[in-house]
């Protein structure tokens, strides 16, 4: 253990070494019979130790740290805009973006594709959903975008009232 | 809001994972982010704790980095771990914190009921300020690292995305790591 290279002469990486110890991996043939392993393993014993009661120590939260960041945060500037808006005869409705974001991510969810990501812009009066996501290997995938363009449009109409909402579908990876 | 209410939206919040209240935040929802912080300030005040070696200055970095946080979330991409996401931000509010502050080096701990137990607690508790300072002793490169694999669990691929390394760089660092803490183990055999 006196150089820093870490791998031993017999080939073995120490860290994979360690790590399936920490693991609590049983250790090969070659680990149990090798001495430089069982030397290494020896060496690093104590530290190993140490550093289980280091992360078995108690720890508590500050108290009121939670408190102080959202009152820095509350302070902050918001967004310029959060919501979908509805205009309507006699007033408007606000729907979060989280709320949209939430909505178009169930409804994509439920086709089949996974979703990695999604944003919501707004041009004007329209509303503009851009997913990223992943579909099953198997159909052609522009067959699943548009299932997916389908259906969150549908449920933002359906659930937000949100109507000819443009959805781009970016399809990452398939699986 | 009521007090009902408020208490009914947060049970709602609880529920959801952390990658759909990253979602909300990001639109604005201070609630969602608030239920983040409470998931995670413990992570972030534990790490800090230990890369940085004082109770107050950890403090002030996790604060630091969930507000960073709140601001950066629009950059925050859904297919990575929130977790992730927060240790790398934790990891440059710690080293902007040292270049800012740069203290001489105090070694604040929680200290035990020292009643309690007058031997056994103060022993351990003396080792426990001993890992800590030989873990300062450590250049940042390899004490961050070895404080994720070791103290938060993390493996070598989270590690490396923590810090934008490879996963052999993130190995050979914490191997050294592993030597210099070994050397200064040897009195506690």
């Amino acid at each position: 253990m006196s150089d820093d290279r870490p791998v031993l002469t017999c080939g073995t990486a120490v860290e994979d070494l360690i790590a399936a110890a920490r693991d609590g991996l049983a250790p090969t043939a070659h680990e149990a019979t090798c001495p430089s392993c069982q030397a290494v393993l020896g060496e690093l014993e104590p530290l190993r130790r140490r550093l289980g009661d280091l992360r078995a120590e108690p720890l508590a939260v500050p108290p009121g740290l939670a408190a102080r960041v959202m009152r820095r945060v509350r302070a902050l500037p918001r967004p310029a805009r959060s919501h979908a808006e509805l205009a309507g005869p006699r007033g408007r409705t606000l729907i979060a973006d989280g709320v949209v974001l939430d909505l178009a991510h169930g409804a994509a969810g439920r086709t089949g594709a996974a979703v990695l990501g999604a944003e919501l812009d707004f041009q004007g009066d329209r509303t503009r959903v851009r997913l990223r996501v992943v579909v099953p290997y198997g159909p052609d995938a522009h067959v699943v975008a548009e299932r997916v363009r389908r259906a969150v449009a549908g449920t933002l109409a359906r659930l937000a009232g949100l109507d000819g909402v443009q959805v781009d579908v970016e399809v990452a990876d398939v699986r | 809001m009521t007090a009902e209410r408020a208490r009914a939206a947060t049970a709602a919040l609880s529920g959801r994972p952390d990658a759909a209240l990253a979602r909300r935040a990001r639109a604005g929802d201070t609630a969602a982010f608030e239920e983040l912080v409470h998931r995670h300030e413990l992570r972030a005040f534990r790490v800090a704790l230990r890369v940085l070696g004082d109770r107050g200055a950890a403090e002030d970095a996790a604060q630091e980095a969930f507000v960073r946080a709140w601001r950066a979330l629009g950059s925050f991409r859904a297919d990575s771990s929130f977790t992730t996401w927060l240790y790398r931000i934790v990891d440059n509010a710690c080293l902007d914190h040292r270049a800012a502050a740069r203290p001489e080096v105090s070694l604040m701990h929680d200290t035990p009921d020292a009643g309690a137990d007058p031997h056994g607690v103060a022993e351990s508790h003396e080792r426990l300020r001993a890992l800590t300072a030989d873990l300062l002793r450590l250049p940042p490169g390899q004490r961050v690292p070895l404080v994720l694999r070791e103290l938060e669990g993390l493996s070598y691929e989270e590690i490396g995305a923590v810090l934008d390394v490879s996963v052999p760089a993130v190995k050979g660092r914490i191997h050294r790591a592993r030597l210099s803490l070994t050397e200064s183990a040897r009195a506690w055999r």
